[in-house]
């Protein structure tokens, strides 16, 4: 069935459109088939984005991922032997030989996984695959932090005042340039990423050391010792610029997202528009010029972003730029009306962007939330088991992007992220009230997950009044604030934990004869807590 | 944590005296019971759709409160979801069976550092005869893309490191042992 949509599709897809002259232009036709190199809930969302164009998506699966979610919603898939991402999803060579004997034309990366190797991309090309992302000259160039840096200064996009380093630089070189710059400062990675190889450094005695542990850092986690030094700007905001490229040499971003709220250097809540160029569009202007100068300056093509730091008097900051589909995606296509997988087959394909910066505007407001399996009270270790239940929210404006269902097993294989919970609403407040009353409704059992510590950041007063920084959670002292506080929150989950006292010694006692024999039920009945006089204890280790 | 302990009811409702100001009153063999929470005494019915997971409805005159729950009993520990508020609880009784029990049968607190998830060994942060204070981070483990710090629970020296870099853990692995340098550690 898929396959005659497809064919019917690409029949339609070569057809002639006009320009408005009314001579004819033969567009390029679109893919037929296309791999996605990627699983969770990247390979659910790009799959079903995938079919909606009537292309015939293909999943990719490793041995723990043959019943996994993104396989389910496919409509072919390729198996790899293996277990770990090392053995499976990030075999750019195995992936590329099993794609061409499919008979695949294109792969999208996804994020993570092979998505910013540019030595695959190449390799894409070179087997005559469309790699569905920028030039693999863009990504190397740009995931060498030192030269991406060199780049957009020379381009005149505003970067954190500081110093790239030199080969075989003397510790009193390092010194001189650190005096310079001024403390604090960080030492951090070229080809850094994640919080590694980086250090930050409070007063030149720290400096000899933290640059050379850097160093060190880097050299074991990237295989790349070189290091720089960087202005440290605390509290800084972080705000990102989305963009695209066609291979005609247009150029438009689609606004900003605030990414501020993070934990172990990860996202963990993001908003468009961001609550600080809300009160000043005429930065947001000057950000969005600047996103344009530096897509300019690397002649980009496909979906980027640019991130940026903001610090409280308002400068901003080229950051880096992340040369694929971002995990926060979604709060971009809510505002701006885009859907932002469809755009990137477009452009793969050879065709035009459908709109120029003209035409874009943002509406109302989005809010993303990272649903994770993860213990924010321990410190946010993720976890793993099985998900007995899982009941997202529903409701208008609420859409929840799912890598897994009830039923699927979380494994130690792969990142902590269930699913992305994405709201909208005609404006900010409206926008908050939603995402509170969605996560308070988001049930995951089997393991310990973030919702509820993420409703309490959501419904934190300074969050509510959009004063957002890096450091939010640790300045507020979340979670351990809420988990300590003998009032307020939690005086409720007391409450909360004798209601389910009450009702679960209900349920034990209803328990229905159907269905379960006389002695599971006996035995179930002597393994319920709720049918002995024992204590319990909250907060249980994990 | 606020919630200390919370002893089950049984049909009768009986609950013991606790410093909390709830008290149910009484638990019904049937549809209906009665609760008492701070902001007063409601009459509750149960609706169920599933095992382990339905509502409440707590009504008070004219109003009908709702209360959604899901629960799943594993072993010794219990996980609660009601009305967007997660509970861990976990059998306090001493001859509670503990969850992937070894041999050591030592105390409440053996001081045991394991594994809290599989995943491999980046660093190890302490040796033999080490003295740690509370929360001195012990050994780095990297499971889920994701580098997790495993930090002493107390103040202690360092009986034995068994970890190693480079090594694999299993969920569970005892990795390093502290010997608790007062007595009367809290119990896990």
């Amino acid at each position: 069935m898929s396959n005659a949509n497809a064919a019917s599709n690409k029949a339609s897809a070569a057809t002639t459109s006009q320009f408005s002259d009314g001579s004819p232009i033969m567009e390029p036709p679109l893919f037929t088939k296309v791999l996605v190199a990627n699983r969770g809930e990247i390979a659910v969302r790009i799959i079903r984005g995938l079919r909606d164009m009537g292309i015939i998506a293909v999943a990719l699966a490793s041995e723990p991922d043959r019943d996994a979610e993104h396989v389910r919603v496919a409509d072919e898939v390729i198996f790899l032997p293996g277990r770990s991402s090392a053995e499976t999803y990030l075999q750019g060579a195995k992936i590329i030989a099993l794609a061409k004997a499919a008979g695949i034309q294109a792969i999208h990366p996804g994020y993570g996984f092979l998505s910013e190797n540019a030595d695959f991309a190449q390799a894409c090309a070179d087997a005559n695959l469309t790699f569905i992302g920028p030039a693999p000259s863009v990504m190397r160039e740009m995931g060498d932090k030192i030269r991406a840096k060199a780049l957009m200064e020379k381009a005149g996009v505003p970067v954190v005042p500081g110093w790239a380093g030199e080969a075989d630089a003397t510790i009193a070189v390092v010194r001189e340039q650190a005096n310079r710059i001024g403390y604090p400062l960080l030492v951090k990675a070229a080809a850094g990423g994640g919080g590694k190889g980086m250090r930050l450094v409070h007063v030149p005695e720290e400096l000899e050391a933290a640059w050379h542990a850097a160093a060190r850092e880097a050299q074991s986690a990237f295989g790349d010792a070189r290091v720089f030094l960087e202005r440290y700007i605390t509290r800084p905001r972080h705000i990102e610029f989305q963009i695209f490229g066609d291979h005609y040499g247009q150029l438009v971003h689609l606004f900003e997202r605030e990414c501020s709220i993070q934990r172990r250097h990860q996202k963990l809540i993001e908003e468009a528009p961001s609550p600080a160029l809300m009160q000043n569009p005429e930065l947001r202007a000057r950000m969005g010029e600047a996103a344009l100068k530096a897509a300019k300056a690397m002649a980009y093509t496909n979906a980027g972003t640019i991130e940026f730091i903001v610090d409280d008097a308002g400068n901003f900051y080229f950051l880096e730029v992340n040369t694929r589909l971002q995990v926060e995606h979604p709060i971009t296509e809510w505002t701006v009306q885009q859907d932002l997988v469809r755009l990137q087959l477009l452009i793969a394909a050879g065709k035009p962007l459908p709109f120029t910066q003209a035409d874009l505007q943002q509406h109302g407001h989005a809010i993303e939330c990272r649903i994770c399996a993860e213990d924010p009270a321990h410190g946010f270790m993720p976890a793993t088991g099985r998900l007995a239940f899982y009941r997202p929210p529903q409701g208008p404006f609420i859409r929840v992007d799912s890598g897994v269902r009830e039923g699927s097993e979380i494994t130690v294989h792969y990142d902590p992220l269930l699913a992305k919970l994405i709201v909208w609403g005609p404006d900010r407040t409206a926008a908050l009230s939603r995402m509170s009353r969605a996560l308070s409704q988001f049930v995951a059992l089997g393991m310990p997950f973030n919702a509820p510590f993420l409703k309490t950041v959501i419904d934190h007063p300074d969050f509510q009044a959009g004063n957002t920084h890096t450091h939010f959670l640790a300045e507020h002292d979340l979670p351990a604030k809420a988990a300590t506080d003998p009032s307020g929150q939690a005086t409720n989950t007391e409450t909360q934990a004798l209601l389910v006292g009450g009702l679960s010694n209900a349920i034990t006692q209803r328990k229905p004869s159907t269905a379960t024999s006389q002695s599971s039920q006996r035995e179930e009945a002597a393994l319920s807590p709720w049918n002995t006089s024992q204590t319990w204890r909250a907060g249980a280790c994990r | 944590m606020p919630v200390t302990h919370l002893r089950c009811l049984d049909a009768s409702g009986a609950l013991p005296e606790t410093a909390t100001p709830f008290r149910l009153e009484s638990v019904l063999k049937g549809d209906v019971f009665k609760i008492t929470l701070p902001e007063g005494t409601y009459e509750g019915s149960l609706t169920q759709t599933e095992p382990g997971t339905g509502w409440l409805i707590l009504c008070q005159g004219e109003v009908n409160k709702i209360v959604p729950f899901c629960l799943l009993q594993n072993g010794d520990r219990l996980d609660l979801w009601v009305d967007g508020h997660i509970l861990a609880l976990e059998r306090l009784s001493p001859n509670a069976r503990r969850t992937g029990a070894s041999g050591s049968a030592s105390g409440t607190h053996s001081g045991e550092i394991k594994a809290p998830l599989p995943g491999m060994i980046l660093n190890v942060l302490v040796k033999p005869g080490d003295t740690v204070e509370h929360n001195t981070p012990l050994v780095v483990l990297e499971s889920m893309k994701m580098e997790t710090t495993l930090a002493a629970p107390m103040a202690a020296t360092v009986k034995t490191v068994s970890a190693s870099e480079g090594q694999m853990a299993e969920k569970g692995m005892v990795l390093i042992q502290l010997t608790p340098l007062q007595e009367n550690a809290p119990a896990s």
